[in-house]
């Protein structure tokens, strides 16, 4: 176990210490007789030493892995590095020498013994092993270790050429201790640094968990923050993981006070040596075969708890090996790799028997692999490992394969935590995104405005933070990869732990500004110390920043170097960026504090660097907020719970005890308490707060206003209220109510999964209107207005649901759930579930693909109720075509009367075989309102749109028979006619749909069989839906109208289905997507894209201006399916026939891109015009870290990113091993370039 | 493939190599861990030792990973069909996309992978 520098075995015992070399003189004597007298030469002396260094010197290190059986030409290497840098400390020594040839001898001599070669080999060191915290780890693993410190023997004249051992031993582990202690506790973003440079000693997985702890408890720690990090479970909690993390926790004290005891005593024993490394040895190893009592007591709990987790793997372990040969397992696969001896054990390892290929959905021809259709997690199971690098393409040889795999997830894995120590960040960070969740609207809005006015860092500062005060900055991390623990107020690093030249670099290189130079943090290089406050990273997202200070303990006058983390705005408020005229200029820190600003900038100053305010506007500085760490008490709110109609930051106005209504208050935080939210205001003066719960925030805040005011408001906040009403008091009424409004204030409406909420009546017109306050996806507020029957009738909307929809080995459900009355009714006489329609699909059908709808949907006509099937005309069949060939085909006729065919035409020499799809009967064609699909062999799309309308119908119609509804066969629709809405084919009126779940969302009541207003109807392609349209597209109207005042105006297709706050149901895209949307874009980013409809009754199919509920608009495919059978089941999009589209179509970012779906991006490189965009939009999520090298502005519009995966609207992204995720709307408009 | 035919690997294929440390991949793959750590040098018994260690370490760690994809009652029930019915305990692990093989050669990887980085990352 020795190589691990691992296990028991690896701690200092006295049989390790007995073949540590003595101390030995240049002649190899043991250095017995106390220090050696110094020669006035050192040359001659160093070199005679060199020569006389015994080799066995160098193999009996026990904390060298291996090293007591390294061989002759590892020796030779090692002594050929020594002698080169001895040779570097002997130039050095004689440049000493030379600058004091005028001292006497013994002054030389003292000078010679003093001189520690510290910045030689600071400069050697840094050199071979870098900076950071993984230096001296690395020295460690390196015999430079022990070199280093037979250097140290050599200068040393009190024992000529040698230190005693525990001094070489002391010295290595000092720093990876101190190090490593300060990376547990202090900055624990270099855990995984640390954990990752430590897994070569980790012996363990679960059976020798003990085993590794004496390697040295900072390192054994750091390994078992490392297995919980890959396990994916909390450091902090039980399980195995827990109680390794015990054991190393107690190892790590242990070894840490046996340390400091050795160390002690060899100060007390500096005078003898040879005595002190005795006395050492037995110290260490009474000390370890004692204990300390609380010591072995917790390791002994936790063992005890290990072994428990032990004894419930120990049976997993035997179980498996019972099924070994069946289930493959055995150790010796793994020995076998280990041992190089990949090729002729890979077969077996990948479970590869005849016609499998060695992955699941691996091709294999031959000796190679095409991993076209590789389902990259299902290929790589855990980790998340994917190789869609390679998808689409065809590598040759099994071992490219491994490589593949080692690549993808073993190296990045390393890279990046060696790089970042990311794991643990990722770990942290996850858990600090559950408790930041108050702050999500600020965040959201923190990005707003960033693109078109933010270029720097501190414009950024300038323009947000202050002015609008919206807190962040634009820093995904500093450059060196430094992540603090943002919880942590303050700690500190250490000035060797802090690389001072990265940040202001980083800074420097962001802050260019018109001449001036910018700096967030200043370095004096020549003291090293901060001059004032350093800008060490920034989390925008979590507006927190973390500001490095010199500070100086008065006690002891140490530097130290804590970093603060602090609100962004906080920090803004008390400082400011230094700036200087011209690089190189001294810097003139200046301090603000805070309510004391200072002339030439935000915060004021009391330097008051006059260059500060040079071309730039001066701005009021902000009204100090109290912190939010202020008030820990309130509970925050969760994402749902944010108040549609306010704001963080908003103005407004609060009602006092004394009833009193005073304006110019603001809000600072939303709290919950209980079940009720709250607002924090902030009284004008700044020095008084006070909790307003919600609903007496409307009170306080509601108007009467006109219509006319309202629709001129653009923003909820009194402030931004129209003049007619500024100033003026809320109307003093303690009631939500108000006379004559059949609504009151704060009245919450559903729109799609969010809500509205009455911010405003007005009573003064003919009836009541009301102002609904609501919030984009993206967090931005906005308002409508409505009469009180609008209102009525778009909070009067249903939907229907599609259970599921067709997904690899899984049956098509579909649910039909009666209306609120016929569900008492079906209490009584049937369970819920006799309303459920399932339909299975033959076992074959995971086997099929795009090519085999028309096959699949005629499998329907065997399973489907023979009432249904002839409701919707439906017909499968096949019919000769002109050239004696036989096609197939499936029919239906849509409630609207129209006629849909969709032919298959057999595929020539063996390749897919090719669609038509008609729209109209031979009538109805001639009309104009044909539609066909000729020869799109990729037109998925269209087929599934085909497909999905065909399902649709047959949901329909068993919905409408479980319900009781009289089914009436669809008619074809008269040619010359347009079918009216509510015309015969409305059979399914008075079956108005619910949701899947059972939720009322329409009022049947008043609706009964044909009546128009029947929100169930489902429009067909390229038809308009505005009248019909339910309640949710105010949402997307929102976020268009915000889109469209700073975008140039895209025209938008007519049915943007329901909005949610979650996210959007997307037709074209056939699955939910999130927020943020710009609908448009996605839109145009598709192949079928639909277009604009043209409203001319010849133009296609009859246009109706009722739009349907947009929650009945399309059912829902779920995520899953789109992801699971990526080519064969395309979302149906809701298109508008080919013949009605314009004549030049705008070329949408696929077609832009040469591609014909989303999905062809999968294996792809990719770039963006925006990269660092889109990074910082999917840091959320991302896995993995960026490393030291991956300094923002190395992302490029050249950098490259590579689509491991892609699943209905998300795609997987990788750079540098850090996985994104990000939406497709997010993506396409931004690629420039597809590899 | 390569263009060398000499070569196992096709550079071109593995862009990352671009941002990994200086590692030959194909070293990694062909030669013995012990001698890409430089542990070489060992005799024949500790090498047997050390290797049996490692394959200890792998196969805890595929333990633990297939233990952390078992659910409880899953692990129990597997525990038992492996002692009265080893192929359906075979087939429960494959229903819950446990590929032992696959695990095994993944787990193997990237431990040989992570020595030999870390011994390499000096």
């Amino acid at each position: 176990m020795r190589w691990f520098g691992g296990g028991p075995e690896s701690a200092p015992t006295p049989e390790a210490e007995e073949k540590v070399p003595e101390p030995t003189t240049p002649e190899g004597q043991p250095d017995v007789a106390g220090p050696a007298p110094v020669e006035p030469h050192p040359r001659e002396k160093t070199q005679e030493e060199k020569e006389a260094q015994p080799t066995g010197e160098y193999t009996a290190d026990p904390y060298v892995a291996g090293a007591e059986d390294v061989g002759a030409r590892q020796h030779e290497e090692l002594e050929e590095r020594i002698d080169r840098r001895q040779l570097d400390r002997l130039t050095c020594l004689e440049q000493v020498v030379r600058e004091n040839r005028e001292a006497s001898p013994e002054e030389l001599v003292a000078i010679l013994r003093e001189f520690d070669f510290a910045e030689v080999k600071r400069i050697e060191s840094e050199r071979k092993h870098g900076r950071g915290f993984l230096a001296p780890i690395r020295r460690l693993l390196d015999a430079d270790a022990v070199y280093e410190v037979r250097q140290r023997e050599e200068v040393n004249a009190e024992t000529g050429l040698l230190v005693r051992r525990e001094e070489i031993r002391y010295n290595a582990w000092r720093d990876i201790i101190a190090s490593g202690t300060k990376s547990l506790f202090n900055r624990r973003t270099a855990i995984g640094v640390a954990a990752t440079a430590a897994v070569g000693f980790i012996t363990g997985g679960v059976s020798l968990a003990a085993g590794a702890v004496m390697t040295g408890g900072s390192i054994g720690r750091m390994s078992a923050e490392l297995i919980d990090i890959f396990k994916g479970e909390d450091a902090v909690k039980g399980g195995t993981r827990g109680a390794r993390r015990e054991i190393l926790i107690a190892e790590s004290e242990k070894w840490l006070e046996m340390q400091q005891l050795a160390n002690d005593y060899q100060h007390l024993c500096a005078e003898d040596p040879v005595r002190a490394h005795d006395i050492l040895d037995k110290i260490t190893h009474l000390y370890y075969k004692q204990g300390e009592a609380a010591i072995v007591q917790r390791i002994n709990t936790a063992e005890k708890s290990l072994e428990q987790r032990e004894a419930k793997l120990a049976r997993l372990r035997g179980a498996l090996q019972t099924v070994g040969e069946i289930a493959g397992v055995g150790a010796y696969a793994a020995i076998e790799n280990l041992a190089g001896s990949f090729d002729p054990v890979d077969l077996d390892l990948f479970g590869k028997v005849e016609g499998q290929s060695v992955f699941h959905g691996v091709e294999q021809f031959g000796n190679s692999y095409n991993f076209l259709w590789t389902n990259a997690d299902k290929a790589m199971g855990f980790g998340g490992h994917t190789l869609n690098h390679f998808l689409g393409r065809t590598v040759d040889t099994t071992s490219n394969l491994v490589i593949a795999t080692m690549l993808e997830r073993g190296l990045p894995v390393v890279l990046a935590s060696s790089l970042l120590g990311g794991w643990s960040y990722r770990q942290s960070q996850r858990k600090e995104a559950e408790q930041r969740v108050a702050q999500s609207e600020r965040d959201q809005a923190m990005f707003r405005g960033i693109n078109e006015q933010i270029d720097t860092n501190e414009q950024y500062l300038q323009t947000v933070a202050w002015e609008r005060r919206e807190n962040g900055v634009f820093i995904p991390q500093n450059p060196e990869g430094y992540k603090y623990n943002w919880a942590a107020q303050p700690h500190t690093i250490p000035k060797d732990e802090f690389d001072f030249e990265k940040v202001p670099t980083w800074v420097l290189n962001e802050a260019d500004v018109d001449g001036q130079r910018i700096e967030g943090m200043v370095v004096d290089k020549t003291s090293g110390t901060f001059v004032e406050v350093g800008v060490a990273a920034v989390d925008i997202k979590n507006n927190k920043i973390a500001v490095v200070k010199y500070e100086k303990n008065p006690a002891t006058g140490a530097a130290a170097y804590p970093v603060h983390v602090m609100r962004i705005d906080d920090f803004m408020r008390q400082y400011r960026p230094i700036i200087r005229q011209e690089p190189g200029t001294p810097l003139q820190p200046v301090v603000i504090t805070p309510g004391a600003p200072g002339p030439g900038g935000p915060g004021g100053s009391e330097g008051g660097d006059p260059e500060d305010t040079d071309g730039r506007p001066p701005v009021e500085p902000l009204p100090a907020l109290p912190p939010e760490s202020e008030f820990p008490e309130l509970q925050p709110i969760g994402p749902d719970d944010q108040p549609p109609d306010f704001n963080v930051g908003d103005e407004v106005f609060v009602r006092r005890s004394d009833e009193h209504v005073e304006r110019g208050w603001q809000i600072i935080k939303f709290f919950k308490e209980g079940d009720e939210i709250g607002a924090l205001c902030l009284s004008p003066e700044g020095g008084d707060t006070k909790k307003v719960p919600i609903e007496k925030l409307r009170d306080a805040n509601r108007r009467g206003l006109t219509p006319a005011s309202f629709e001129n408001r653009e923003a909820g906040s009194p402030s931004d209220s129209t003049a007619e009403n500024e100033g003026k008091p809320p109307k003093p009424e303690s009631s939500k109510n108000v006379e004559g409004a059949k609504y009151g204030y704060g009245e919450e409406f559903k729109v799609g999964e969010g809500t509205m909420v009455i911010s405003g009546i007005d009573t003064s017109g003919p009836q009541p209107r009301y102002q609904l306050a609501g919030r984009t996806p993206e967090g931005i507020k906005f308002f409508r207005s409505y009469d009180e029957s609008e209102l009525d009738k778009r909070n009067k909307r249903g939907s229907l649901n599609v259970q599921s929809q067709p997904t690899a080995g899984k049956p098509l459900t579909f649910t039909a759930v009666p209306s609120e009355g016929q569900d008492n009714e079906a209490k009584k006489s049937e369970p819920r579930r006799a309303r459920m329609e399932t339909l299975h699909f033959p076992s074959d059908y995971k086997e099929w693909d795009s090519s085999q709808y028309v096959k699949r949907l005629s499998g329907l006509a065997s399973i489907v109720d023979p009432q249904v099937w002839e409701t919707i005309g439906a017909e499968v069949g096949s019919e000769a075509r002109p050239d004696g060939t036989e096609q197939r085909f499936v029919r239906f006729v849509d409630r609207e009367g129209y006629e849909h065919v969709l032919r298959e035409t057999p595929a020539k020499d063996g390749g897919e075989p090719s669609f038509t799809i008609s729209y109209g009967t031979e009538g109805q064609k001639k009309a104009g309102r044909e539609r066909v699909v000729e020869e799109e062999k990729k037109s998925t799309t269209r087929v599934n749109e085909f497909a999905r309308n065909f399902l649709w119908e047959i949901n329909e119609a068993i919905r409408q028979r479980n319900d009781g509804v009289e089914l009436k066969p669809h008619v074809l629709a008269e040619t010359e006619a347009t079918p009216s809405v509510g015309g015969e084919q409305s059979a399914e009126a008075g079956s108005e749909p619910v949701d899947i779940k059972g939720t009322k969302r329409s009022d049947r009541g008043q609706r009964g069989p044909g009546d128009a207003e029947s929100g169930s109807r489902r429009p067909l392609p390229g038809m308009k839906r505005e009248k019909d349209r339910g309640v949710g597209n105010e949402i997307d109207e929102a976020v268009a109208e915000i889109r469209e005042t700073a975008e140039p105006p895209v025209e938008r297709p007519t049915d943007i289905p329901a909005v949610t706050r979650g996210g959007n149901f997307d037709t074209t895209l056939g699955a939910r997507v999130r927020g943020g949307v710009d609908l448009n874009a996605l839109r145009d980013s598709l192949p079928d894209a639909p277009e604009p409809v043209a409203e001319t009754p010849s133009a296609g199919p009859p246009v109706i201006d009722t739009p349907a509920p947009d929650e009945t608009a399309e059912p829902e495919i779920p995520p899953e399916f789109v992801t699971s059978v990526p080519e064969a089941v395309q979302p149906v999009a809701e298109t508008t026939p080919a013949t009605d589209r314009p004549e030049a179509e705008p070329q949408t970012d696929l077609e832009r891109l040469g591609l014909l779906k989303f999905e062809d991006l999968k294996g792809k490189k990719i770039k963006f015009d925006n990269p660092l965009e889109i990074i910082a939009n999917a840091s959320e999520t991302a896995e993995g870290e960026w490393g030291a090298n991956d300094r923002p502005e190395d992302f490029t519009s050249e950098t490259e990113f590579s689509v491991e995966d892609v699943g209905g609207t998300m795609a997987t992204i990788r750079l540098n091993g850090v996985t994104l995720y990000e939406e497709a709307e997010n993506l396409l408009p931004h690629i420039t370039e597809v590899i | 493939m390569a263009d060398d035919d000499n070569s196992l690997v096709d550079e071109s294929h593995f862009p990352l190599r671009s941002v990994l440390p200086p590692m030959d991949v194909e070293e990694v793959l062909k030669k013995d861990i012990l001698e890409l750590i430089g542990a070489s040098g060992l005799t024949k018994e500790k090498k047997a030792q050390i290797y049996e260690n490692m394959g200890k370490t792998i196969e805890n760690r595929v333990i633990a990973r297939v233990a952390d994809l078992l659910s409880d009652e899953e692990m129990e029930k597997f525990i038992s069909l492996s002692q009265t019915n080893p192929e359906q305990a075979v087939e429960l692990l494959k229903a819950n996309e446990i590929d032992m093989p696959k695990f095994i050669a993944e787990e193997a990887l990237l431990y040989k992978t992570q020595l030999v980085t870390l011994f390499q990352a000096r």
